[in-house]
């Protein structure tokens, strides 16, 4: 807890939502979440997917878990026993979903009342919101100060991001930021793909971060090590450059295009095809 | 004002060109046409000619009446009439029920007209029992429905629905003109295919409105108000 003095605490509870499916969020909370620890601050990752969870296959912390959401919410444990402590970030704790409950097992009052009693122990606390606009989407987003939304550059995802923003706004969630996953230079360059400037004009929120179409989030994800600790990963580096600008440090965006050109030489040097 | 220069025939690789004076009466005109047709007579012969009237708008009845005193008075054969790029038209031409008609000295009074700023994001609806003027874009899955008319000061690519209880005096503007469906009255309609992703980007002011159970979309431009 941020604390300053005359004892005026910012914590900040953020909700990284879609709308579409299958864009990112799970990833981006790991990532911003592992990021945000990395630089000091102590942070718990929400898993709010209730029935479909994944936050902790992507931590590497699914064998961890005892006690989850809903049984902290039904009173079956405390928060603290929840908590999954993560041995390799001391400040990074996760509350998993529960797997054999579905959405309906938590209300919105609920999960702001577990939010509100968060906030006494964190600055940041990542939600990770499920896929959709219902009831799992509601609870999600019901104690967030903020929103991250992620989308991919693809008229589908952007489309539904387009409406969540909306019911954003109607919830009182203003101004929400944008991650925009999975962009691939080579195709925006060839027309293929629909370039940053093009998203950000349709959707008309601010950009906080461009991560380009990395392999290594899949290897990440399989070996529960987010990218971002990655040095040599480029979405790790996207990630951390948006983990920056939560913190308010003015990052510029990464020129995704020297890296590809550069890599596009060397794989010519050696005859290797693109 | 010489009334003979009011009809000059005009040769090209592409057909006869006749050129017509826009300000002179229809009935001189018919008379001068009538007379050149005769003396040029010999000249055609009984050539094969597309025909392009040029100069002057002329509506159907009035194309035909030409047609007709050149076929009288030649043996042309005219194998189509070429039809003029339309740019200009005419006030006269305009249908009476075309909605800026009905802003007189520059005035129009409506009901109601709702204000909304910002963004229509996919899924928003604004139902208004009047007009609506949105500052900002229509997003694809947004939707207007409005009584009367709509105005866009942004891109229109979701659904509108104007004059929504059947009137089909309504009108839909907008600077970006790229509709998902645009109706008025009872008549649907969408925009047409965009050939270059490029180019649905520009700003391009139209409005749309409703004739003869045909939705018109035309440009807002200099040509268009000052022949209202």
């Amino acid at each position: 807890m941020l604390c300053q003095q005359g004892g005026n605490c910012m914590s900040q509870v953020i909700v990284i939502t879609s709308g579409k499916g299958g864009v990112g969020k799970t990833t981006t909370t790991a990532n911003i979440g592992t990021g945000l620890a990395l630089k000091g601050n102590k942070v718990v990752l929400l898993d709010a997917d209730i029935g479909l969870r994944n936050l902790d296959v992507v931590m590497g912390l699914e064998n961890r878990i005892v006690y989850d959401l809903i049984d902290v919410v039904e009173g079956h444990c405390r928060v603290k026993q929840a908590l999954i402590k993560d041995k390799r970030y001391p400040t990074l704790y996760l509350l998993p979903a529960a797997q054999t409950r579905d959405k309906n097992a938590i209300s919105p009052e609920q999960m702001q009342k577990l939010c509100d009693q968060l906030r006494e122990e964190f600055d940041y606390i990542i939600i990770d919101c499920p896929a959709g606009i219902e009831q799992g989407f509601k609870n999600a987003i019901a104690g967030a100060d903020r929103a991250i939304v992620v989308t991919t550059p693809e008229v589908s995802a952007v489309r539904d991001a387009d409406r969540i923003i909306g019911l954003l706004e109607a919830s009182e969630l203003r101004n929400p930021t944008l991650i925009l996953n999975r962009i691939r230079m080579n195709m925006v360059k060839r027309g293929d793909m629909m370039a940053m400037d093009d998203v950000v004009d349709i959707l008309a929120v601010d950009l906080l971060g461009v991560i380009p179409d990395d392999e290594n989030i899949v290897v990440s994800t399989n070996r529960g090590e987010p990218a971002v600790t990655d040095s040599s990963s480029l979405a790790g580096q996207a990630f951390r450059n948006a983990v920056e600008r939560i913190m308010g440090n003015n990052v510029p965006l990464m020129d995704l295009d020297i890296n590809e050109g550069f890599m596009g030489k060397i794989k010519k040097l050696f005859g290797i095809g693109n | 004002m010489n009334h003979e220069n009011c009809v000059i025939f005009k040769g090209t690789k592409d057909g006869l060109v006749i050129l017509l004076s826009p300000d002179i009466d229809f009935d001189i005109l018919k008379k001068v046409l009538r007379k050149k047709t005769e003396e040029a007579k010999k000249f055609f012969k009984d050539a094969k000619v597309s025909i392009t009237f040029k100069g002057r708008i002329l509506n159907e009845d009035e194309e035909y009446k030409l047609l007709q005193i050149i076929s009288e008075e030649t043996q042309l054969n005219i194998s189509y009439i070429h039809e003029e790029n339309i740019g200009a038209k005419k006030s006269g031409d305009r249908p009476d029920d075309f909605p800026l008609n009905r802003i007189e000295n520059g005035r129009m009074e409506v009901d109601k007209t709702q204000y909304y700023k910002g963004t229509i994001r996919s899924g928003q609806s604004i139902e208004f029992p009047g007009s609506v003027v949105v500052i900002g874009d229509v997003n694809p899955g947004g939707e207007i429905i409005a009584k009367g008319n709509i105005i866009i000061l942004g891109f229109l690519k979701g659904i509108v629905h104007a004059g929504c209880d059947g009137s089909s005096k309504a009108f839909v503007a907008a600077l970006g003109m790229r509709p998902m469906q645009l109706r008025i009255g009872g008549i649907i309609t969408r925009a047409p295919d965009q050939e270059d992703y490029k180019e649905g980007l520009k700003l391009f002011p139209q409005i749309a409105h409703l004739h003869n159970e045909n939705i018109y979309i035309e440009p807002i431009d200099h040509k268009l108000l000052e022949n209202l």
